[in-house]
């Protein structure tokens, strides 16, 4: 009979077992995705040391580039078409690798949450049956909530506006985030948005900012208005491409807007496409369709919009709806690749924290 | 000069007269090689500078490590660089790949000493080709299975094994 093997025997008696340096493993655990190295971390000490550290979290930042996508849920409901229940957001990579999952908060999971903006890293929930709206620090877990209930002047008016939007822009001096949060009554004889602004010391980004400036569709006909966050000041509202686009067959709906290569672009969905209009020259206020993507999936079924532009010039397409999809549009072939699906898909944004920082279920 | 004192010899290759070097492994095994075969080494490279008779002593490295270091360097160094997209880089180029996974072919304990050996001889391609290899072997094992690959003791208390276990609750497997 074999005798009992020796804890205290030499160390490469184990067959099989590998015995390297710690920098030689760390060259090692450098090549592994972020969804191993979280997992590793449980290994033993050194190990858990060495995947949390600044020094092997940033240089396997500068190893894994790619662009990652964050998408949004609703984490409490319980359907085939969302089939992670209990998952707030998923962070994945464009080959469609879900790399990490972000989990439902204690206190979502009392009151049911879901997500309704994503930008960058930050991600706006709603949370239970009278929406109170949380921003979730994906980068780094912390979440703060959004005031509730209207700013004192706009109290009256309560019960006929919805939040449209919110959209954040950290202010370097302070670190704070400024806020500005409009709100919609979409009256058909006459529709009006309400704006607050406010600061939070917490964290978060949502819909279109550039420099400091939020640029939006208000209203106000053929024209992007714009706020600039950091003086608090309305700017001069861009003259939009947007009366030339409107047609008996549009719908104020139809419009959306996006940033795409460092460009202000509207999104102009109609029945058999989605076109791209740029901003190329601000100063003169000149907007080129630079895109006529073709699509056929059913307008009231999908909301489509670019994400982002790859380096070889294919767009990354997000489609929001009950069977939410990401893809690639190659425009000089004309041809589609499927990234993702995600099932029942709130919002979409792209990923720029570190998948090693982030925490697998928010905290306060 | 300084780095003629550590070029032993000299001798024909590919039509042309090259320099070679002498390398000596840690069990006192000697290798001529090539200087620009040897010269992937970056810590070889400064020891061609600095200068020195008798050969470069690698005292890190074995002979059976060495060799495989080498035939790595010599198939690197040979390869020129033609111009890029034309067919012959891309022969060239999978030819190369070939090479690298063929020399792969080798038990953990080799892979291990090459990693060692790469990193102390500092031939970055190497160094690569062996960790991704390695990586590649541990992707999507369980932190038990990686433990005994490695002949790591788990030394976290059960309540921080739990605490773990929660924040990995997360994550897709």
């Amino acid at each position: 009979m074999a005798p009992p093997p020796n804890p205290h025997s030499a160390p490469d008696a184990g067959a099989g077992v590998l015995r390297l340096p710690l920098d030689a493993m760390y060259e090692i655990l450098l090549r592994l995705p972020a969804r191993d190295l979280c997992l590793f971390r449980a290994v033993c000490r050194r190990w858990r040391s060495l995947l949390s550290g600044p020094h092997f979290i940033t240089a396997h930042a500068a190893r894994h580039p790619g662009p990652l996508v964050v998408t949004g849920y609703d984490a409490s409901r319980y359907h085939s078409d969302y089939p992670n229940r209990g998952v707030l957001c998923d962070i994945m990579d464009l080959s469609g690798h879900v790399l990490k999952r972000v989990g439902m908060t204690q206190e979502g999971q009392l009151a049911g949450e879901w997500v309704m903006y994503i930008q960058l890293d930050l991600i706006c929930t709603g949370r239970g049956f009278k929406a109170s709206y949380e921003l979730l620090n994906s980068a780094t877990g912390s979440v703060c909530a959004l005031p509730k209930g209207l700013a004192k002047e706009h109290a009256s008016h309560e019960q006929h506006y919805y939040l449209t939007f919110i959209a954040f822009r950290k202010v370097a001096s302070t670190g704070e985030y400024k806020v500005l949060r409009v709100l919609d009554n979409p009256s058909d004889y006459a529709p009006l948005q309400l704006y607050e602004v406010f600061t939070l010391d917490g964290s978060s980004n949502s819909r279109v900012v550039v420099g400091g400036v939020v640029y939006f569709l208000s209203y106000v006909p053929d024209c992007v208005t714009s706020f600039d966050l950091e003086t608090e000041d309305w700017r001069q509202a861009l003259r939009g491409p947007l009366s030339g686009l409107m047609d008996n067959n549009s719908y104020w709906f139809d419009l959306s807007m996006a940033t795409l290569s460092g460009c202000l672009v509207v999104v102009h969905r109609k029945c058999a496409s989605v076109d791209l209009w740029f901003l190329v020259d601000f100063q003169r206020g000149l907007w080129v369709k630079q895109h006529s993507i073709p699509t056929s999936v059913p307008r009231a079924k999908y909301q489509v919009g670019p994400l982002l532009v790859l380096d070889d010039g294919r767009i990354v397409l997000i489609y929001l709806g009950d069977k939410g999809l990401i893809r690639t549009y190659n425009p000089r072939t004309n041809t589609f690749t499927g990234i993702a699906e995600m099932g029942c898909c709130f919002a979409v944004g792209l990923y720029t924290g570190n998948l090693l920082c982030l925490p697998s279920s928010a905290s306060k | 000069m300084a780095a003629a004192d550590s070029c032993d010899g000299i001798s024909t290759s590919g039509g042309g007269w090259e320099k070679t070097v002498t390398l000596v492994s840690s069990d006192d095994a000697r290798f001529e090689v090539r200087e620009a075969a040897a010269s992937l080494s970056q810590t070889v490279r400064r020891m061609i500078r600095a200068g020195g008779d008798g050969g470069i002593p690698l005292p890190k490295v074995d002979a059976r490590t060495l060799s495989t270091v080498l035939e790595y360097c010599n198939k690197h160094a040979a390869v020129p660089a033609p111009a890029p997209e034309s067919s012959s880089a891309e022969a060239a180029a999978v030819d190369l790949e070939w090479f690298d996974k063929e020399l792969m072919h080798v038990d953990l304990a080799t892979l291990c000493s090459l990693i060692r050996a790469a990193d102390y001889l500092e031939v970055a391609g190497l160094l690569d080709l062996t960790c991704k290899t390695v990586a590649d072997m541990i992707k999507s094992k369980t932190a038990e299975e990686i433990r005994q690959m490695f002949g790591i003791q788990n030394d976290f208390t059960p309540e921080e094994e739990e605490q773990l276990s929660r924040e990995n609750a997360g994550v897709f497997e």
